[in-house]
């Protein structure tokens, strides 16, 4: 099993992933002082917060199976150069006449933190494939089961066809469309079945959200 | 006398014709998915919480609170007959459950978890009357300060309860904050992570997270296994003979009392009621080795834990506004839905609506004693109903009900999207429930927070100076420490093991 493939590993990015994302449109927001914070202040410290700890979750996996060779050719010289790194920019870069976006990063310990992590991790996924395998021991990590994608997209086209259905056609042939799509996702799919519960369903819909509920909505645009 | 009045107040709501009917409601739709595998209560409870939004705020929280005890008694039922729990909170009495079904006791062992069930939830309502008015008041004299650091404990505590690795659930409660904060600034009025879509401008809606994260997540993962089916058992007689009863009633009494404890606890809830209860029911017993054998007591324990920890898990956010797991977050959320902001306040500005849900409750117990047992026919047979009628259904239903939420097909699409992020989430084994919580309490959390620094010109300290948030931060921090220890981290990964096996 290919390490990087590790559901520890492979959440840690998508914390890192929401981080940046937040970090990036959130960029315009004004960040304020803690005595009168701005929009963006709160915004800010918690996706640092995600990059920091993304970043832990994806690192710890990795050093647990680390070998011993690994660990004195690879981490020890990456994790001195990240915690070099820390401090030698934050010193350095106001000597320079830096763009304000990095003079900025520079100055927060915390941002500085999260980019050190950062870098960390992309040294180390370029350099462990080249001086070992990228394959770790059988059982060591918790691999990402392989994704049966008919489930998950049937059921989402499902959802989409409904929602753009339902405004234009009304209820029913929006129902139609995802009662047909969702059943294909599943193992069995037996037409008389499928239409029998296009039937119930129908009836249902119609009599507690229309009836009981009161919901102004069109079975069939234009007819009732 | 005023607790008297206030029961009285409240038993007039709860026995209005309207507030009878959606309790009736929500026990019967509680018992319904409590029997199916394959959908539980906070999925549910997250596909209707549109619907309350047509219904008075007090009958919406009346039946969602029927849902979630419904499904404690219905989760119990499949675990006996079929040795298939329908809940989490049922897995420990499929242990004992189903062996006593096997022996033709049946009928005894659905009868002594519906009477223990109903004793627990008799207990653990009259815990919240006597519970609810001293922490109400002493929450009334919580600062800015001691708010936020109150619900970070809510939120590290709930991070205890997500099975699988902490730093992933701590992950997935900030993860939660953040999405908390897309919409307008209170304090600003500017615009955060909107894209300029003006249905995200009032903030991201919790019903269709809730409906994506649970209910289209829980589709998708049950679609892809193949569900198995068991044929039914014979219920057999209903009573119990003698020595059962004999051997029961201190099991339920224990099993509530610890039931009862673990529920109030931030992060509890009958899942772990039930497990604790049953371990403790071994720990006593002059018969361990009948333990797995069909022991009427590793029935009665659990069973009333959980339904005790039910109840008594609406303390802290009936009180305090802090949701205590995934199903409380919910209720929080419908309670925002209909304009009432959960906290110390509800109980003073909206007495009928508190004392009226608490009896309720104890209403809806006693709907369920007769729901279940002359009913256990019916529920049986719906065993046989084939998820793939099923979740056509759900999803029907969570898509009408986010269109209802404000005539917008957006909210239909977040739907689908949320549905693909939960999905994610389940392969990548994070929680969802711990998202949901920072989701909850992430704005109120902001804006405690701004206040308090305001307040303190700047001063982090502020957390630690007070009193009471000092203590709530200390305790939070032994939480943090303890779960890092070596030895309670391996006994909470085999509880979690347990729990899946």
């Amino acid at each position: 099993m290919n390490r990087f493939l590790s559901k520890d590993f492979l959440s840690g990015v998508m914390f890192i992933a929401f981080g940046l994302t937040a970090l990036y449109f959130g960029n315009h927001l004004a960040l304020g002082t803690p005595v009168r914070m701005g929009p963006g202040y709160v915004p800010h410290k918690l996706a640092c917060i995600m990059l920091i700890l993304g970043a832990i979750i994806s690192l710890v996996p990795l050093y647990g199976t680390a070998t011993r060779r690994e660990k004195e050719a690879v981490w020890i010289p990456v994790g001195v150069a990240a915690i070099l790194f820390i401090p030698a920019a934050h010193y350095v870069v106001p000597l320079f006449d830096a763009p304000t976006w990095l003079a900025a990063v520079a100055g927060d310990w915390f941002q500085l933190l999260a980019t050190a992590e950062l870098l960390s991790i992309l040294l180390l996924g370029a350099l462990l494939p080249i001086f070992s395998t990228a394959r770790a021991a059988p059982g060591a990590l918790e691999a990402v089961e392989p994704p049966k994608w008919k489930p998950i997209t049937m059921v989402t086209i499902g959802i989409v066809l409904f929602a753009l259905l339902l405004e234009r056609t009304g209820m029913f042939p929006a129902l139609v469309a995802l009662v047909l799509v969702a059943s294909l996702g599943g193992e069995e799919f037996k037409t008389v079945e499928v239409i029998g519960n296009i039937v119930v369903l129908t009836i249902l819909s119609i009599v507690v959200f229309k009836i009981g509920l009161g919901m102004n909505i069109a079975v069939i645009e234009g007819i009732w | 006398m005023d607790l008297l009045n206030n029961l009285f107040l409240g038993l007039t709501v709860a026995v209005s014709l309207q507030n009878l009917l959606y309790a009736f409601i929500g026990c019967m739709v509680g018992t319904l998915i409590g029997v199916l595998p394959g959908i539980g209560p906070v999925a549910t409870i997250a596909m209707l919480l549109p619907i309350t939004f047509h219904l008075p705020p007090t009958a919406s929280l009346i039946m969602l609170a029927g849902i979630y005890y419904g499904a404690q008694y219905g989760g119990s039922t499949t675990s006996i007959l079929v040795n298939l729990p329908g809940e989490a909170s049922s897995v420990v009495t499929c242990i004992d459950g189903y062996q006593m079904a096997r022996k033709g006791r049946a009928g005894a062992a659905l009868s002594i978890s519906a009477l223990g069930s109903f004793f627990a939830g008799t207990v653990g309502t009259l815990i919240i009357v006597l519970f609810a008015e001293p922490l109400t008041r002493m929450a009334q004299k919580f600062g800015p300060a001691d708010y936020c650091s109150l619900m970070a404990l809510g939120l590290v505590a709930a991070v205890v309860l997500a099975n699988g690795s902490v730093a992933k659930a701590i992950a997935m409660v900030f993860l939660g904050l953040l999405f908390g904060l897309v919409g307008t600034d209170v304090n600003t009025g500017a615009q955060r992570f909107t894209f300029d879509i003006p249905e995200l401008s009032d903030g991201i809606d919790f019903a269709p997270i809730a409906m994506g994260l649970f209910g289209i997540a829980e589709i998708v993962v049950n679609l892809e296994r193949r569900m198995e089916r068991t044929g039914a058992i014979k219920v057999g007689s209903l009573w119990p003979t003698r020595e059962e009863i004999r051997r029961s009633i201190p099991a339920v009494i224990r099993g509530t009392a610890l039931g009862a404890v673990l529920g109030v606890l931030p992060g509890g809830g009958p899942t772990l009621g039930a497990f604790s209860a049953y371990t403790l029911e071994k720990k006593v017993s002059k018969h361990p080795e009948e333990f797995g054998k069909g022991a009427v007591e590793g029935v009665a324990a659990p069973e009333s834990a959980n339904n005790a920890a039910a109840q008594t898990s609406f303390i802290p956010m009936l009180t305090l506004g802090i949701p205590s797991n995934a199903v409380m977050a919910l209720m929080v959320g419908a309670m925002i839905i209909q304009g009432i902001q959960p906290g110390p306040e509800v109980m003073t500005k909206k007495p009928d609506l508190f004392w009226g849900m608490i009896v309720s409750m104890w209403v809806g117990n006693l709907m369920l004693v007769i729901i279940n047992l002359p009913m256990i026919g019916m529920w049986v047979k719906l065993l046989t109903l084939p998820y793939r009628f099923l979740a056509p259904a759900i999803l029907l239903f969570c898509a009408i009900g986010a269109y209802s939420l404000q005539n917008s097909t957006f909210h239909v699409l977040q739907v689908a999207m949320f549905g693909v992020l939960g999905y994610i989430f389940v392969r990548l084994g994070c929680e969802g429930a711990p998202f949901l919580l920072g989701l909850v309490l992430g704005p109120q959390m902001e804006e405690y927070f701004r206040r308090a620094m305001l307040l303190s010109r700047g001063d982090p300290m502020v957390f630690l100076q007070r009193p009471i948030s000092l203590g709530l931060l200390i305790t939070t921090a032994l939480l943090l420490i303890l779960m890092a220890l070596p030895s309670i981290k391996k006994a909470r990964e085999e509880a979690f093991q347990e729990e899946e096996s």
